[in-house]
């Protein structure tokens, strides 16, 4: 495994040095990790100045981390080393041991690289957001960091957004007057948390929903981990729905991020930390928007009066099953209650009901 | 338990946006989430309970008097008079599920308990905050303004917080005057300016 810091390359490895062994790091002065791990931690005592009690912290969290995860990586290859000795008769479990101490090795090395960012061995880098034209596509903030011009909010003319408004009137902006979306959002394909730019190409017209969920499964766990001194790639990708459907609203939206590794004095692409991916639906082509049965969550539901526990069974069955469509929700749901007990008809009835009023009342759609 | 002065406030709220959809002069959007009643309450604390793994969980008691009386609400108001320029104002009080999970989030974990949550999503730039604590359910009201500074905590509780929004119309920027540190009543100028056209405009109520 290799890395570097301050032009120095590094790699780790283990070493069976005369019975004992010890996880290695090489520098300019090789050693042992957990040597080296007491070197940073007393560099990590000396430091003064701004932000020094922030960077002491940092370091001290991740040089305990990375302690432990020595130790297990010690314990393993160990464990590796006892197999090795009886391997002639069960290979397979020398390779599991063995392949088990190398994912140890995985989990030391962002660890190792953590302490020396907040050592400033490594310099944390500044974002480069990539990405442009007039609407988006690709957008990719690599290195991601937590350094870096700040995001923007949603400015310019974002393609699909006309049509939004000309769809969603249900909410008054105090301010100008004008009524406009409820429902839907220009939203940042990265985010403005991390650096993303309010310009419209990395901006897609996109329902509410959609932009808490992608908020919630990806850019808030991002954002922490740059706020922990962490260096990412965060990749965001958009396809869109083809004719009739206005040009600019998303068929698929999908998010690819991992950690940045620096290596011959460059940031490399490392482990992928997680990919997201969602489908959003087509925006009505006229008409008042109103929010669609199969796309609402529970919040929605039960603030327009269903009752808790069949806005769950229904979101339960739509996720088990697909999409409800108006000749199949009442036999889906009748079926979902025929193996519950208590007041199951009863439950079933007042559900259906509730739904079918907010459908005829144009507080729901299909 | 309902409390007479929450109800009067709610009542005043709902009679105000009344009046305003039915006057040409202002445009209004109100909506009212569907309130819980007792049982239904009941049965959301075990859902939640269950999903947070916090078997003694309840409904903090702080904000129990106002979803005793409102299941939340959305009032967008703007009055385009004589006066220049325009007033305003504006709130959006979450519903009792809202304080836990909001629309696009998963389904709640215990974390929720030690969080902070939008309680009054009052605009895109301006919101209103409660901060949990296990313990002792709501430990206060935070203000979030456009400038971005960090919140201030409010010198109210989720009930008196309805009370002031009901006496000041929801007119933008009221919380300024009730943070800990507030402004100083002589900076109320404006405030007390756009609160007495309004009153005037809605035939002294």
């Amino acid at each position: 495994m290799h890395w570097t810091a301050e032009e120095e390359s590094h790699e780790l490895w283990i070493a069976d040095s005369g019975g004992t062994i010890e996880v290695m790091m090489a520098s300019v002065n090789k050693g042992p990790v957990h040597a080296k791990l007491a070197g940073y931690e007393a560099d990590m005592n000396k430091l003064k100045g701004p932000g020094s009690k922030e960077r002491k912290e940092r370091a001290r969290a991740a040089i305990a981390s990375a302690r432990k995860l020595l130790d297990s990586t010690l314990a393993e290859a160990r464990a590796a080393k006892a197999a090795a000795a009886k391997a002639e008769g069960k290979p397979g479990d020398f390779e599991e041991k063995n392949s088990k101490t190398e994912s140890w090795e995985e989990l030391l090395w962002p660890e190792l690289q953590a302490i020396q960012i907040a050592l400033k061995i490594i310099p944390l880098p500044k974002t480069v957001i990539h990405g442009g034209g007039i609407k988006a596509s690709t957008v990719r903030a690599e290195p991601l960091s937590k350094e870096g011009e700040g995001g923007g909010k949603p400015a310019g003319d974002v393609i699909g957004w006309k049509h939004v408004t000309s769809i969603d009137r249900a909410n008054l902006n105090v301010k100008t007057g004008v009524m406009g979306p409820a429902y839907w959002v220009r939203a940042h394909l990265v985010s403005e948390w991390l650096h993303g730019p309010g310009k419209p190409w990395n901006l897609v017209p996109l329902l509410k929903s959609y932009n808490t969920e992608m908020e919630v499964a990806v850019e808030s766990k991002a954002y922490e981990r740059i706020m922990q001194d962490e260096v990412l790639y965060y990749v965001a990708t958009v396809d869109y729905h083809a004719p009739p459907c206005p040009d600019g609203f998303p068929s698929m939206l999908s998010i690819n991020w991992g950690a940045m590794r620096y290596e011959n004095g460059k940031w490399e692409e490392a482990d992928a930390l997680g990919t997201y991916s969602t489908s959003p639906a087509a925006p009505p082509l006229e008409g008042q928007f109103v929010p669609r049965i199969n796309e609402v969550g529970r919040p929605a539901l039960v603030s327009l009066g269903v009752p808790m526990r069949f806005a769950m069974a229904l979101i339960e069955e739509r996720n088990a099953n697909g999409d409800f469509s108006e000749p199949d929700l009442s036999s889906r749901m009748t079926k979902v209650y025929a193996t519950r007990g208590g007041d199951a008809d009863l439950n079933l009835t007042l559900g259906l009901m509730k739904v079918g009023q907010l459908i005829k009342s144009k507080e729901l759609s299909w | 338990m309902t409390n007479p002065t929450v109800l009067k406030a709610w009542g005043k709220i709902r009679s105000m946006a009344e009046q305003m959809q039915a006057d040409e002069r202002f445009t209004c959007v109100f909506r009212e989430f569907a309130m819980l009643d007792a049982a239904a309450l009941l049965d959301m604390e075990q859902v939640l309970a269950e999903e947070m793994g916090a078997e003694h969980f309840a409904i903090p008691k702080q904000v129990r008097p106002l979803y005793a009386i409102t299941g939340g609400f959305r009032l967008q108001w703007r009055f385009a008079g004589s006066q220049t320029p325009p007033i305003y104002g504006s709130a959006e009080l979450a519903s009792p599920l809202e304080l836990f999970q909001r629309e696009g989030e998963p389904e709640p974990s215990r974390q929720v308990l030690s969080s902070e949550r939008i309680f009054d999503l009052v605009s895109d730039d301006e919101r209103v905050t409660v901060k949990m604590n296990p313990d002792r359910g709501i430990e206060g009201l935070f203000f979030y303004d456009e400038d971005g500074k960090a919140g201030q905590r409010l010198a109210l509780d989720p009930s008196a917080y309805l009370v002031e929004l009901a006496e000041h119309c929801a007119i933008s920027k009221w919380q300024r005057f009730f943070t800990e540190e507030p402004l100083p009543r002589s900076n109320a100028v404006e405030l007390d300016r756009q609160l007495e056209a309004l009153m005037r405009a809605l035939g002294g109520r």
